[in-house]
């Protein structure tokens, strides 16, 4: 049964209306509309344009002048939840109340592409993998097993400097949670047969899921077109060798490396004395901490680029995937990024995305989302990336109306607003940062990673003292010197052809136009 | 008004202590519920440990009321009330409102014409394409100055005012997308977690969102609402669970995609949009849900000035109540010709949340998933590797208070193992209805369950969602009678539910291959761009 099929008395009036001589409907409607300007006048207004219910008058304030009260919070104290055992691995421990629902285990491992060297491409994920699918065919593996009478599984969190791995268990069930997961980091299975199972099967790919993640079509394109950028994922089908796998999990899977996080109604003491005899006998890396990062992020540089007047035929390409829609990464790779910038990087983040959203979507409904990220990296190493997408005739004006923003907030005369800033700080402080320190299962998640990517939580304790010291200037500053167009590269993944004839009725650019623009050669 | 307090007893979940019952160590989940005078429902759980409160606004109206020719109109409804109010998103209202008439004018026009063409088609008595409807010169020039009076109307515009006020102020979305909400074929939900300080903010926009909304950038959002559709449709995944919703049955608008059909995209109007909202978004009709850091003495003051400001409304039609038969009739397979990984999916129709089997279904899903359930173990013992989930999708949701299904999924290594995994699947079920229920299987089953709801009550924004959920169903306390009823549920609860209704003439199953036998034929986009909108070529 449908639901449509009830006729309201409005629509009855819509279709008697539509059986009107044009002539007649104008004129009614002249009449109706010259009523409503009329409450318009006198600043009465009944209802608005084809409306049945009347505006609701109010008194209500305007969000400006709303006053509101003080913030109460206080992060949980980070030297008073770490802890070290003999074996010298690290562990924070935020105890929650009895009233907390469940415990969270996390395991931060410095796995990722900034922790591979040559050969060992793919090796960070592959060991990933292994850990966190162990023995996929279930019913003879014991650590499977466990974790399924732990009603648990696991979840991982993969990104260029850290990988985390956690679980969530019942209050009663934390110590058998987290000896099984000091077992699984601490016992890879890194036997050969495993790991070429594991090639065999699934492989290390990045399967494209829409616009978020790393699988972004059109984002793994432009990294391994970039010149000067290591962090380009392996191609499908890379073979990493075991001895690779077993030296990086030598180097990372080590007592001294890997930092466990356990948040929820938990006794730190408790915690503390279950890691000394889980970790005891576990060997250190032979590496120093310092030195434990592989590639230093210094080293990457993103390509030499003409200026943005000189068209360069590196600045933009097209990959023909026909069943896509069309995906657009507008990007450049950028080095380790200075201390005293980040603060102000991360509000420009929070702006120019603003901006690409409101350009692209919310006044041209061109695409669903035009988002800008910077790299999450302790370095700050990473990819300075646009990405948005949409349906064929949608790509050009896309890509034009996001490199106008990126021209904009780089242009000298263009301000940034102390509105914008104020938001930025605003969203950096209290939605992302507060909240990620706000429970016991997140503070400890927060802490662990935050240790294993930067070696300690001061950057991280002392971000509300950065962020709200920036200003607009600092802003205009770091886009300056980040943000120059002539260094972004452009690189759509979609139906190329049908691209490149489509034009949008209302913003009709066109894709061979831009690309002319951008590298001259067409 | 009237205030109620209930505390619900959930003593069968773990250590869960939130609100601890005096003189007893049952965990109990404690939901205070207010009514105003004009029928706005509050329901509040505290919950203290981090200040912080999800708020979560529910209206009861979805896609299951939209009429033929309208799909996805709810959801293309809520971006635009996101794009401003009387007060919030225009920096003048008085030079606003001359386009915004001449624009409800042009559109009133251009539906005259419509309706006159379709009609003279008809008259003619020529043959045409139902879904192919001539888009004239006369409305083409109508559409161009519609958009001409919106880019005019934008000059008076600011964007994404609401969204930038709650970011600002520590706002945090459920979800990723832009617009705090979501919209799916029974509710429409606003939610924004905020620090308990700004809480007036949402009490500001959300009871002037419900009630004086200005439809602004319309045609804009179409394309937007339209780039959802098309994002979730570009994934060949989404392709083959529409197709097996499709099937599913013969007439409940529950397997209609909530996004809405590609060719409506073209016929959408204010008008039409216009008529949900004056329908639906009245205060009778909706609940807020607060979890968090406040008490009801903080929210109470705010609810009744905002909301408690707009008046009652005539009774929202009832169309979405509408609940249907299923039709029993035998079995449907869906062999899908596009390739796609190797998977089968084993689904049979359900009641909807509320009706006594829906507990000891949740049971039985958790029973069977996973590389330790039952189906699991069984294609370990018969050699075959695959994924096993099951869970209860209709499009995007997984809980319905109208009838609903039941997925078991694998998905395999490879073609050659579909015949396997298909017949150890329904073994599964077989040895489920013949009362062959694994203790072991069973004990993991409650565990993950109770480990699940933990997950919920530790996430204020989850928890304010499924309890909004439940009460734009039927009522919040279902929730509560939910998880104690499964949690007692034993196996012969399971061989009895799973007799009744795991029968073959209830049951749809759908293969997908890597290498479809017959071929995979033009590709999507082929069909896909021959019935967008005429204006989106």
């Amino acid at each position: 049964m449908r639901a449509g099929g009830r006729v309201t008395g409005r629509q009855a009036a819509e279709t008697r209306l539509a059986e009107m001589p044009v002539a007649a409907l104008l004129a009614a409607y002249v009449l109706v509309g010259a009523a409503t300007l009329v409450g318009c006048g006198d600043g009465a207004h009944d209802a608005l344009p084809g409306r049945s219910r009347p505006i609701l008058e109010h008194d209500w304030p305007d969000p400006g002048d709303l006053a509101f009260g003080p913030a109460a919070f206080t992060p949980p104290d980070a030297r008073e939840a770490f802890l070290e055992t003999s074996s010298g691995t690290r562990a924070y421990v935020v105890s929650g109340t009895a009233s907390d629902p469940l415990v969270r285990l996390t395991a931060a491992l410095p796995l990722g592409r900034l922790h591979e060297t040559e050969g060992e491409a793919g090796a960070s994920a592959l060991l990933t993998r292994l850990i966190t699918t162990r023995a996929p065919a279930g019913a003879s593996s014991p650590l499977s097993l466990r974790l399924a009478e732990l009603g648990t599984s696991l979840s991982a969190v993969e990104a260029l400097d850290v990988t985390h791995i956690s679980l969530q268990v019942l209050p009663e069930d934390w110590q058998a949670g987290l000896e099984l997961l000091v077992a699984l980091v601490r016992s890879p299975g890194l036997d050969a047969a495993s790991i070429r199972a594991y090639r065999a099967g699934p492989g290390y790919t990045m399967p494209m899921a829409g616009i978020t993640g790393n699988g972004f079509r059109p984002k793994v394109e432009l990294e391994r077109r970039s010149q000067g950028y290591p962090l380009a994922p392996p191609d499908p089908g890379t073979a990493v060798s075991p001895a690779a796998v077993r030296a990086l999990a030598a180097r990372s899977l080590a007592a001294d490396r890997v930092v466990f996080g356990v948040g929820g109604p938990v006794s730190r003491d408790e915690v503390a004395e279950l890691l000394e005899a889980a970790t005891r006998g576990w060997a250190s890396s032979r590496t120093p901490a310092t030195e434990a990062a592989a590639l230093d992020p210094a080293a990457i540089e993103p390509p030499t680029l003409e200026p943005a007047t000189t068209a360069n035929p590196d600045r933009f390409h097209a990959v023909d995937v026909p069943s896509l829609e069309g995906w657009i990464a507008i990007g450049r790779a950028v080095g380790a990024v200075h201390e005293s910038d980040r603060a102000a990087l991360a509000a420009l983040r929070f702006i120019l995305a603003e901006r690409l959203n409101i350009a692209a979507r919310e006044m041209r409904g061109l695409a669903n989302r035009d988002d800008f990220e910077i790299p999450v990296t302790g370095s700050g190493a990473g990819l300075l990336l646009i990405r948005t997408g949409g349906r064929p005739e949608a790509v050009a004006p896309l890509i034009r109306y996001s490199l106008d923003e990126l021209e904009r907030i780089h242009d000298t005369d263009e301000p940034v607003t102390a509105a914008e800033v104020t938001r930025a700080r605003g969203w950096l402080l209290d939605a992302v940062w507060r909240r990620s320190l706000e429970l016991p299962t997140t503070a400890s998640e927060t802490f662990a990673v935050e240790h294993v990517r930067r070696g300690n939580t001061d950057h991280l304790l002392a971000w509300p003292d950065a962020v709200g010291s920036v200003t607009a200037e600092d802003v205009k500053r770091v886009a300056r010197e980040y943000l120059d167009p002539s260094a972004f590269v452009t690189v759509v993944a979609g139906p190329i052809e049908r691209i490149r004839a489509a034009r949008h009725p209302r913003w009709p650019v066109a894709l061979d136009d831009l690309e002319a623009e951008l590298t001259g050669t067409r | 008004m009237r205030i109620l307090l209930f505390i619900v007893s959930v003593g069968t979940i773990g250590a869960f202590a939130w609100q601890t019952a005096p003189d007893s160590e049952a965990p109990t989940l404690q939901v205070q519920e207010h009514v105003l005078d004009n029928g706005f429902t509050i329901l509040l759980v505290e919950d203290h440990r981090a200040p912080r409160v999800a708020a979560n606004l529910w209206v009861r109206v979805g896609s299951m009321l939209e009429p033929e020719g309208l799909h996805g109109i709810t959801h293309f409804l809520e971006h635009v009330i996101h794009q401003g109010t009387t007060t919030l998103g225009t920096r003048d209202l008085a030079a606003e409102l001359p386009i915004l008439q001449e624009i409800h004018d042009t559109e009133q026009e251009w539906i005259a014409v419509r309706n006159r063409e379709r009609n003279r088609l008809r008259e003619r008595d020529v043959f045409f394409d139902e879904l192919g409807w001539p888009e004239t010169s006369e409305m083409r020039a109508l559409r161009e100055r519609l958009y001409e009076l919106e880019d005019l109307d934008n000059e008076y515009r600011d964007f994404w005012t609401t969204y930038k006020w709650y970011m600002q102020h520590g706002g945090f979305v459920r979800h990723t997308d832009p617009v705090p909400a979501s919209t799916e074929q029974d509710y429409m939900e606003m939610n924004m977690a905020l620090p308990p300080e700004h809480m007036e903010l949402f009490f500001r926009f959300e009871a002037e969102r419900m009630t004086n909304a200005v439809l602004r950038g319309w045609e804009a959002q179409r394309f937007t609402v339209l780039e959802q559709v098309l994002g979730g449709l570009s994934r060949p995944q989404t392709r083959f669970n529409e197709a097996i919703d499709g099937v599913t049955a013969q007439s409940h608008p529950v397997y209609t995609p909530d996004g809405g059909h590609l060719p409506d995209f073209a016929n959408f109007t204010r008008a039409a949009m216009w008529r949900i909202y004056d329908d639906y978004f009245v205060p009778n009709n909706a609940t807020l849900v607060l979890v968090g850091d406040v008490t009801l003495d903080d929210i109470v003051p705010l609810a009744q000035r905002y909301f408690g400001a707009l008046p009652r409304g005539p009774e929202p039609p009832a169309d979405l109540d509408i609940e249907s038969e299923q039709v029993p009739g035998g079995s449907v397979r869906l062999d899908w010709t596009e390739p796609l990984s190797p998977q089968v999916h084993v689904r049979y129709r359900i009641p909807g949340m509320g009706h006594p089997d829906r507990p000891v279904l949740d049971l039985v899903a958790a029973l069977l998933s996973g590389p330790h359930g039952m189906a699991g173990q069984a294609l370990a013992a018969r050699g075959v590797w695959a994924t096993v989930t099951a869970d209860f999708r209709v499009i995007h949701t997984h809980r319905f208070g109208s009838p609903g299904a039941f997925n078991l999924v694998a998905h395999a290594e490879a073609d050659r193992d579909l015949t396997a995994v298909e017949g150890v699947l329904l073994a599964a079920l077989e040895d489920l209805r013949e009362g062959r229920i694994d203790a072991g299987a069973l004990e993991r089953a409650r565990k993950r369950l109770r480990v699940e709801w933990a997950e919920f009550l530790d996430s204020p924004q989850e928890l304010a969602f499924l309890i909004g959920h439940h009460q734009t169903m039927n009522h919040w306390s279902m929730l509560p009678d939910l998880i104690e009823t499964r949690d007692a549920a034993t196996a012969a609860d399971v061989q009895r539910v799973a007799a009744r209704y795991f029968v073959p003439s209830n049951r749809v199953i759908a293969v997908a291959r890597a290498e479809p036998p017959e071929g995979s034929g033009p590709s999507w986009l082929d069909f896909l761009w021959a019935e967008l909108p005429g204006d989106g070529r």
